[in-house]
């Protein structure tokens, strides 16, 4: 297992650095910079000159290069050329933000689409199966932002009972620690359901049909046969098999939920990593576009690692496969 | 009587054929009669999507005429399955499937209403004109604009109308783009093999682990939203499922006996994959399209929406959405029509998706 991991760890390591490198390849060699926003008749080329030197963009784009990822392995990933302080302190909050939601939206789905899947395989063919598979490809085939905005209408706008948008309200600081904790909560409401709703779908999807498969196993009717009670016959033979291909889906939907995430952000004006990639793209800020490309890469090298370990827990034969096949 | 397509049918008690018929006749008849003006202006103006809505009127009239001649001279009952072909068979089982039968209705009334805009739309989406009066009017069948208008005081319906060109054409190039290009590697990792199939694979792996939106993001904020770029980036970030699928099943299928034979007869390896490898990764390439246009409409409707994509005043659904934000209270109906729009669109294609791979992929079939 140890070994396993280790060698796992090991494997991502190139893939982080070709990741890295491409980033800022991609990033540095695409047309436009920092300072073209400022150029006007009136803008001093001089002045502009100063500016490139000041941010380190007049040396040749190996030497950038090196330089940029030396400091960036050592978690200093430069200076914001718009909003003029470190990446780190624009990014570490934005993470933070977003990591919220975003756990909590993959937690929501995760726990929504097992139980749903699951008991929709139970139930199959009756109307409640019909119910929720319906439901399900409705979810799943509806623009997130639309749904948010479409939210936002009902429960802000008409009825007045959920905030529209941001982390907490201008009168936060003014509150009872009670309503502070209400505060907070009635923000997340929306956008993670609306963010955890096209994963739910998917996850339930995935649930239902490896649900399905088990059921029809030899194993599932011996089970039964010798009498269990249906009830221990899907929690203790049933489920955890079925369980493995989510696990895979989990680490697949990773890359989605940061992705889900920036037009989610965007409608219900969440100050997450979303906002500030689309701001930073927009302003041509380097340093920071770069940092939360490759902060996002990293994070989902990981996931997808973490996925696997959880994998080969959940189904012990791929880690003996690998174990043979090395 | 016998020169209306499908009278004759209805006659000889053949229903259903006839009602088809007629109703491929009735969409041509019913713009002759109620927009000959618009149909006249082919003539007059060289716009070319008047051009193309024309040629469309013309094609139905072709299909009804073309349907009922080959029902009349058919034979009475194709009932048996015999001799049919694997594809014959598969699409029988879609036609069987009632949910498919009305998502295949639904696309081809989509794809009807977006190549007969202009002569269906009842308003040009960009004339403006009385914008204090006209802006911001609520859905009403007096006013004429059966959607409302927009803050600009355009008719919604006609930019709806409009808008699906958009999302239907760039859904349709971006994943036709995506699966040549896939299929063309996936082909050539899984034949070769060796070091081609390892780099191929890697680059997979790779670009499927990070997030195709941020990908996106990056290449449109530096090459200038544009729907062309759209259209190339979409199809260029979304090739690697395809890939990976054509590869499974050339793995699989060039140990079978009939590529082996044709190596043994001294095929050439072109030859080998166009014509015995490509035809038999079809079906499950067809599948995977279906199931993904439903995808890049939904991104492409996300970057309009961000204002990345469709600039205005071209309308797309994404870009009306984003428009009527800033009023979603006084003119919920600016937001809330073409987001429907959407939702049919991409629901459609997903359900005819899923009952192509349940009846030409029965090892995925759900249930």
């Amino acid at each position: 297992m140890v070994s396993y991991v280790v060698k796992r760890i090991a494997g991502i390591i190139p893939l982080l650095l070709l990741g890295l490198t491409l980033t800022f390849f991609i990033m540095r060699l695409a047309p436009g910079d920092p300072t073209t926003k400022y150029v006007n008749p009136e803008f001093d080329p001089e002045l502009r000159q100063e500016m490139m030197q000041k941010f380190g963009l007049d040396q040749p784009l190996p030497v950038q290069y090196w330089r940029w990822l030396t400091a960036f392995l050592q978690g200093d990933f430069g200076v914001s050329f718009d909003r003029a302080q470190p990446v780190s302190n624009v990014v570490k909050r934005a993470i933070g933000n977003t990591l919220i939601l975003s756990s909590l939206a993959l937690g929501v789905s995760l726990l929504f689409g097992v139980l749903l899947g699951m008991l929709s395989a139970i139930k199959q063919y009756t109307r409640f199966d019909d119910l929720i598979t319906v439901g399900a490809l409705f979810l799943y085939s509806m623009p997130g932002f639309w749904l948010g905005l479409m939210l936002i209408l009902l429960f802000s706008l008409v009825l007045g009972w959920l905030p529209a948008g941001g982390m907490k309200s201008v009168n936060y600081d003014y509150l009872s620690l009670g309503q502070q904790i209400w505060d907070r909560i009635s923000h997340l409401i929306l956008p993670v359901f609306v963010l955890a709703a096209a994963s739910t779908a998917t996850t339930m999807r995935y649930m239902r049909a490896s649900m399905l498969d088990i059921l029809r196993q030899d194993y599932i009717r011996t089970a039964r046969a010798k009498g269990l009670p249906e009830r221990i016959v899907y929690a203790k033979h049933a489920v955890r098999n079925a369980l493995s291909p989510v696990v895979t889906l989990f680490g697949l939907s990773i890359p989605f939920l940061f992705s889900g995430a920036v037009i989610i952000e965007i409608v219900f004006a969440w100050p997450g990593m979303g906002r500030v990639m689309l701001t930073s793209i927009l302003q041509r800020d380097y340093p920071v576009a770069i940092a939360v490309t490759a902060i996002v890469f990293a994070m989902v090298l990981v996931g997808n690692l973490v996925a696997d370990i959880l994998y080969s827990v959940v189904a012990p034969r791929i880690r003996h496969q690998t174990h043979q096949a090395s | 009587m016998y020169v209306i397509p499908g009278v004759a049918l209805l006659l000889r008690r053949r229903y259903r054929a006839g009602l088809v018929c007629l109703f491929f006749l009735t969409i041509p008849v019913l713009i002759i009669l109620f927009r000959h003006q618009q149909l006249l202006a082919v003539f007059t103006s060289p716009s070319l999507e008047l051009g193309v809505s024309a040629g469309y009127v013309i094609l139905l009239f072709a299909v009804a005429y073309g349907m009922n001649a080959s029902y009349l001279s058919g034979p009475a009952s194709t009932s048996d399955d015999v001799g049919l072909s694997e594809w014959r068979l598969g699409l029988r089982r879609v036609i069987r499937n009632h949910r498919a039968k009305i998502g295949l209705f639904i696309l081809f009334a989509l794809y009807s209403i977006a190549l007969l805009a202009p002569l269906i739309a009842p308003y040009d989406p960009t004339a403006q004109t009385n914008v204090l009066q006209a802006r911001f009017l609520p859905p009403s069948l007096e006013t004429g604009y059966l959607l409302g208008t927009d803050g600009f005081g355009r008719d919604l319906l006609s930019r709806i109308i409009y808008g699906a060109r958009i999302s239907l054409s760039i859904g349709f190039v971006a994943v036709m783009i995506a699966a040549l290009i896939g299929t063309l590697l996936g082909i050539l990792a899984g034949y070769f093999g060796g070091w081609i199939d390892t780099i191929i694979m890697r680059v997979v792996d790779l670009m499927l682990g990070f997030p195709r939106l941020f990908l996106i993001l990056i290449v449109i904020a530096f090459v200038g939203p544009s729907i062309f770029w759209v259209i190339i980036v979409l199809g260029f970030t979304g090739w690697m499922g395809v890939a990976r699928l054509v590869r499974g099943e050339v793995l699989s299928l060039k140990e079978r006996e009939f590529i082996l034979a044709a190596k043994a007869l001294g095929v050439n390896t072109p030859r080998i994959l166009i014509r015995h490898l490509l035809p038999n990764t079809l079906a499950p390439i067809i599948v995977f399209v279906t199931l993904t246009i439903g995808n890049v409409i939904l991104i492409e409707a996300g970057l309009s929406f961000l204002g990345l994509g469709v600039q205005p005043p071209t309308p797309s659904w994404g870009n009306i959405i984003d428009l009527g934000r800033e009023n979603l209270l006084d003119a919920w109906w600016i937001s809330t029509f073409p987001g429907l729009a959407i939702v049919i669109t991409v629901l459609s294609f997903n359900v005819v998706g899923d009952a192509l791979r349940d009846a030409f992929d029965p090892k995925l079939r759900e249930d």
